[in-house]
């Protein structure tokens, strides 16, 4: 029952309504509009699959629930569920205020007051997650939240709807009790405390309350595009809108050539899913929490990338737009480059591991954002960090990463033997990789995925001299081109050899060659060793006998792992090596911590703050394991670093090797032990090039 | 202003040792698979230098040069992409196996027919046959002055001020334009160009001139017109006879090193 | 001109006193000559130099051309090489030697220019063939070497520094002292030095240590080079780098060690994480002994050393540093 129909209660319920709501949809067709600028960006493939999804990632909201943040979880489903069971009340409220008689509670009394006990129940449980969001940002201040003044005042909002909700309910059920009001339990009690209380004083509290209501509804509409917290309204369709496809996948610049910035220059430059994310992002900081950059004192937090997105997208709104935009709560400096927002120390931070990604409850895709940035410093500006840019010249000239090596592609093959060349008749092509063929240490690896192709009878052959870089650095290192031409070479070369399947040892490799040369139309079933040899062992074709060490962690590599989901091949091989007892580091399978390698890290300085090896090195040393087992040739590489850093570990003598090494040492132990010896001394010293 | 750079396509100097080889009956090094020619880096640094003195000046036209066959072309769209404006290629049979000497006679004529001109930038050596006299024989051969092994080049009021790298310091040289200045490390790192100077480079015009273009006779430039004879090309012998101090720990190798150096009255 | 005799030398003068470089190079003057039984002249350029004739015959010349000029103050190429054209015009050498050094890299190819023939760099090896002079020089980088011999008179060649052992000066000497009138035409010296800086180097030049601790690309900081000189100061020597490490700014340019840097010859010379590239090893070929300590055992460097630890310099040296102090303290 609405206090009034009579003059003036209803002209202030239309003033509130269509001043609120006028309000409303000018701010938010601002930020549509907004969105529009960005670039286009196909999201509506695959429904049926988002629309399956949006079950468990929307309405459960599943990434929100994780266990590691039980509370917040918690707290966000008393308030989610809560604000959608009430919603049936709002429409009730609205109806209500245009006549009495529209109210729901007037033509459907029964299904009405049937939905009373749940509702009444769940404003409750909003309050209580209220309770508890506050205590949360008042006691436990975890730092990966922004604790701002926003946050208390949409809390304020939320927790002011339910308390004048319940109320108004109270004081009508007070004046004129309807059928079966004893269901809004809550209320109810209200209406029964101010029992015998003056009619008129009941119905001017109503009015304060409804009123109060009204207000606070079409306040917490009016703010709500203004704050941070349109993750709101936004979250369902950014969820719905993602990428469907592997996170280690970036996305190819069309039309490359005739660009007119090359990657992201400006705020404009990013496509409008991409600013729906800077609208979405709630800065929960679970992003930076995860992130191994932030976690060693760099400058990137993945959390301030998307905060910038909003903070650039509507600071610069006047610009972008032909109509004036209202700016409020907004931090940024107008006019200000996006690059220099960004930052440049952050953009180059980025070991594009994926860890913000995989954290994010509402699908923040940081990584194609940073790497769209990097694109720009690097193609259009030419501006990296010295390393980066020699490290790109390297490959540029070169075709490989490693500068200044002493091997050739060769080397191995030379001091093996027995490898096939690819010639079409094989089953796979054996793609070694840079690494795999140019770094000393690698080359151990290498040798001993060969020798286990030969003992378990696969067909293969290797390219040899002919081997070129994947691309996979280029890419990562934001020089789209270089990576197209790199890819699009490979990919011709693949199809003049009669190429189907790869076997990749580095994930980077795999990953590019499975999930981003279809980008260039090449298609190939591409498998990593992990995988491949774990088949082989299960299937009998490979037999490990020999007992090597108790305690073996593996560490998951960011590329084979988070961004393409096998976690269960390199265990698998693990613990089919007699007398071993595998241990789990505290961050593992899809929470793992990178190396330090991603990103074109492995060839970039690290001045600042902690090594994210040693760090990493650090965790696997406390799990007292002997070996530390991993399946990428780059994480390899930094643990052998770490390694010599920890001393903890250095002590303990800890040793790394390739699950591939361990597998062949077990298989066949005789040739393992020879290069066993050599394996101690590591080779990330990069030769010296020109003296 | 006009400058012009001579730039040089040579074999990876950072061809890891263990895959250099040579032919010794015909004096040439083998090309190792995989691993392609470059651009000589001195050389491309001049071409820093000429970008270097554009951007003081706002205005100047840079001519890249290059002496070699139609792969070297390579080094001359690197220049180009850094911001070179043309590229002059000089390919012709004629041209081939010669010394330092026929190499700077037949530069100095492309330059010559390239006048007007300010200023020849070139490498201090290439590192192929680490030589490093093209430069002054260039400048010889021309009648112009020249300063080596220079760590920063500038124009201004029409002179040339240099700073040379010298063993232990360095030094400032002034002198008139026209000159020939060629470069060394200590200038820098060249820049990493931009997408859009790389896809405009592939526009840019790049001619090539044979010896007859140049006028010069074919006994003058090549394998005909060197002046040192090379009798044989050969990789020297390195024994390896290195003692390896093996220890349980780095500590103990250390202990034992200084323990052996002392005894060895080295130290 | 035909019937050319005798190997000339030009000498170098440093800061008033004879370069080291050019009793190295009359010492190899003296042993070609003798082979062919042809005289050893020095051209001996500058101001005020004369007095210093006496010390070129000590070391192996028998007749010296002085050109004693104030335009030949400092060196430029364009007043020193008309001066040693004309001395060649007198002396008619059939070989024109100096040294691969600041002043020979820029003189050498001038000269040859005017004297019509050319000028082989670098040489490490001079020897006769025939009546002709045969001169290696590496090239590649230090990965090959190659041999030459000139097409024409005279044949020249600059000498690297310390690839050659000076003779003993002997007083007893006898020899004549030429005075050539340089004539210098003042206009024709195009270019006028400005300024130079040299850069400082506290304690000893690294052409003079009898130790030198040299670090590489591996080094990864200018930090570490601290390091690596506090072990220099324990020994008494000297710290220098390769290209890489310089180029990286980790240490002086100066310091450099290599193709394109410096030249010494050490008693000991202590490769820290170097892998040993050839145009690094050019630097070292006057080394008596090399030792390495680098992770890879694959690397280079332990082609050159007489000893090797496989191993992070950061666990080896430190230790290793500890062990001499103790060891000097004895």
């Amino acid at each position: 029952m609405a206090p009034s129909v009579q003059f003036p209660g209803n002209i202030f319920f239309y003033l509130i309504l269509v001043s609120g709501l006028v309000f409303f949809a000018y701010t938010f067709y601002v930020r549509v509009i907004l969105l529009l600028v960005g670039k286009p960006d196909w999201r509506f493939d695959r429904l049926w699959e988002r629309t399956v999804s949006f079950v468990p990632l929307v309405l459960a909201i599943w990434r929100v629930i994780r266990p590691r943040y039980w509370y917040s979880g918690i707290l966000h489903l008393a308030i989610f569920w809560g604000f959608l069971t009430f919603q049936v009340n709002t429409i009730n409220f609205f109806l209500e205020g245009f006549h009495e008689n529209a109210a729901i509670l007037s033509w459907a009394e029964g299904v009405y007051t049937a939905y009373f006990p749940l509702m009444q129940l769940f404003e409750v449980l909003v309050l209580v997650g209220v309770v508890m969001a506050v205590a949360r940002r008042q006691i436990v201040k975890p730092p990966r939240l922004s604790l701002n003044w926003d946050a208390y005042l949409i809390l304020g909002f939320i927790a002011l709807l339910m308390v004048t909700d319940l109320f108004a309910t109270g004081f009508s059920i007070a004046i004129h009790p309807f059928p079966d009001h004893g269901r809004a339990f809550i209320s109810n009690a209200i209406a029964e405390g101010v029992e015998g209380t003056d009619i008129e004083v009941l119905k001017a509290w109503h009015t304060t309350f409804w009123y109060l209501h009204l207000l606070t509804f079409m306040g917490f509409l009016i703010w709500v595009p203004y704050s941070k917290h349109l993750h709101v309204f936004t979250a369902a369709p950014n969820v719905f809108l993602r990428r469907l496809q592997p996170t280690g996948v970036l996305q190819p610049i069309p039309d490359l050539e005739t660009q007119e910035v090359f990657g992201v220059g400006r705020i404009q430059d990013f496509t409008w899913r991409q600013l729906l994310d800077g609208y979405t992002c709630t800065e929960c900081g679970r992003c930076q929490e995860a992130c191994p950059a932030y976690n060693t004192e760099k400058e990137l937090s993945p959390k301030e990338i998307a905060h910038q997105m909003r903070q650039q997208l509507l600071v610069n709104a006047s610009d972008l737009l032909p109509i004036p935009v209202l700016n409020i709560n907004v931090t940024g400096e107008r006019g200000v480059p996006l690059t220099e927002a960004m930052g440049f120390d952050p953009i180059w931070d980025c070991l594009t591991c994926g860890a913000c990604q995989y954290e994010c409850p509402v699908f923040v895709e940081h990584i194609q954002e940073i790497i769209d940035v990097r694109r720009y410093f690097v193609m259009d500006e030419a501006r990296m960090p010295e390393t980066a840019q020699a490290t790109l010249m390297q490959l540029e000239q070169r075709g490989h990463p490693w500068r200044g090596t002493p091997l050739g592609r060769t080397s191995w093959i030379e001091e093996m033997g027995d490898v096939p060349m690819f010639d079409g008749s094989q089953e796979y092509l054996f793609w070694v990789g840079c690494t795999g063929a140019l770094s000393e240490r690698n080359v151990l690896t290498t040798k001993a995925i060969a020798r286990l192709l030969n003992q378990a009878g696969v067909s293969y052959g290797v390219l040899g001299a002919e081997e070129t870089c994947c691309g996979d650095p280029a890419r990562r290192l934001g020089n789209e081109y270089l990576f197209m031409l790199q890819a699009q070479q490979n990919i011709e070369l693949f199809n003049t050899k009669g190429v189907k399947k790869i076997i990749t040892s580095c994930p980077h490799g795999f990953n590019a060659f499975k999930n981003e040369y279809p980008q260039f139309d090449g298609h190939f079933e591409v498998i990593h060793h992990a995988d491949l040899f774990a088949r082989l062992v299960k299937e009998g074709r490979l037999k490990p006998q020999e007992t090597l060490a108790q305690k073996i962690t593996y560490h998951d590599s960011c590329y084979l792992g988070r961004h393409n989901n096998l976690y269960e091949a390199p265990r698998h091989i693990l613990a089919s090596l007699p007398g071993t007892h595998p241990v789990e580091m505290p961050r593992s399978r899809a929470q793992s911590f990178c190396c330090g390698a991603g990103g074109g890290h492995m060839w970039m300085e690290e001045s600042k703050g902690k090594r994210v090896n040693n760090e990493r090195t650090e965790e696997a040393t406390a799990t007292g394991a002997e070996i530390v087992a991993t399946a990428c040739p780059l994480c390899l590489q930094m643990f052998e670093d770490g390694i010599g850093a920890v001393p903890e570990a250095a002590e303990r003598e800890m040793k790394v090797y390739d699950v591939a090494e361990l597998l062949d040492m077990a298989v066949s132990p005789a040739p393992a032990v020879a290069e066993e010896a050599k394996a101690d001394a590591s080779q990330d010293q990069a030769a010296e090039s020109s003296e | 202003m006009h400058i012009i750079c001579c730039v040089k396509q040579v074999p990876d100097p950072e061809t890891p040792a263990s895959q250099f080889k040579v032919d010794e009956a015909t004096k040439k090094v083998l090309p190792v698979p995989g691993i392609d020619p470059v651009a000589d880096e001195y050389a491309i640094l001049g071409v820093e230098a000429a970008l270097r003195i554009r951007e003081a000046l706002g205005e100047a036209k840079i001519t890249v040069l290059c002496l070699g066959p139609e792969a070297a072309r390579d080094a001359v769209k690197k220049a180009l992409a850094m911001g070179a404006d043309e590229g002059i290629q000089l390919t012709d049979g004629a041209f081939e196996g010669g010394d330092s000497y026929a190499t700077a006679r037949a530069l100095a004529a492309a330059i010559k027919k390239l006048e007007p001109f300010d200023l020849v930038l070139c490498g201090r050596q290439a590192p192929d046959w680490d030589v490093g006299v093209t430069p002054s024989i260039i400048a010889d051969v021309l009648g112009l002055p020249c300063v080596t092994r220079a760590s920063e080049v500038k124009v201004s009021d029409g002179t040339l001020q240099v700073e040379r790298v010298l063993l232990d310091g360095f030094e400032t040289v002034e002198t008139s334009l026209p000159a020939v200045v060629s470069v060394s490390n200590e200038l820098g790192e060249p820049r990493y160009p931009q997408l859009r100077e790389i896809m405009a480079a592939a526009k840019k015009p790049v001619a090539v001139w044979s010896a007859a273009d140049l006028g010069v006779d074919a006994s003058q430039v090549g394998a005909a017109g060197s002046l040192l004879s090379l009798d044989r090309l050969y990789v020297p012998v390195h024994e390896a006879k290195c003692e390896f101090i093996e220890a349980e720990t780095p500590e103990e190798a250390a202990e034992t090193l200084a323990t052996t150096l002392r005894e060895a009255k080295l130290i | 001109m035909a019937n050319e005799s005798g190997i000339l030398v030009v000498a170098e003068v440093a800061e008033g006193a004879l370069a080291s470089i050019s009793a190295e190079v009359l010492a190899a003057a003296r042993r070609l000559a003798d082979e062919l039984g042809q005289p050893v002249q020095a051209a001996l350029l500058g101001q005020g130099v004369e007095p210093l004739a006496q010390e070129l015959i000590a070391a192996g010349a028998d007749k010296v051309y002085v050109v004693d000029d104030a335009a030949l103050a400092e060196y430029q190429s364009d007043a020193f090489v008309p001066a040693i054209e004309k001395i060649c015009g007198e002396a008619n050498p059939s070989v024109v030697l100096m040294g691969q050094t600041d002043i020979g890299r820029d003189l050498a190819p001038r000269l040859a220019f005017r004297l019509e023939t050319a000028v082989a760099m670098d040489c490490m090896d001079l020897a006769i063939s025939d009546g002709r002079l045969v001169m290696t020089r590496p090239c590649y980088g230090g990965n090959a070497n190659a041999q030459h011999t000139c097409k024409t008179m005279p044949q020249m060649a600059t000498v690297r520094i310390k690839s050659q052992e000076p003779l003993a000066p002997d007083a007893s000497r006898q020899g004549e002292v030429v005075k050539v009138a340089a004539g210098i035409d003042p206009s024709a010296v195009r270019t006028k030095i400005t300024g130079r800086r040299k850069e400082e180097t506290e304690g000893i030049r690294l052409e003079d240590a009898e130790v030198i601790v040299g670090g590489g690309r591996g080094m990864g900081s200018v930090e570490a080079f601290q390091t690596l000189e506090e072990l220099a100061d324990l020994m008494k020597g000297a710290v220098g780098a390769t290209r890489a490490a310089c180029d990286m700014g980790w240490y002086p340019i100066p310091k450099q060690i290599g193709l394109t840097g410096k030249v010494v010859s050490p008693a000991l010379y202590i490769a820290v994480a170097i892998s040993g590239a050839s145009q690094h090893m050019a630097g070292l070929s006057g080394a008596k002994n090399i030792v390495a300590v680098n992770k890879d055992p694959e690397a280079s460097i332990f082609r050159y050393c007489r000893y090797g630890i496989v191993g992070d310099w950061k666990a080896v040296i430190p230790p290793f540093l500890n062990k001499v102090r103790q060891l000097k303290a004895q």
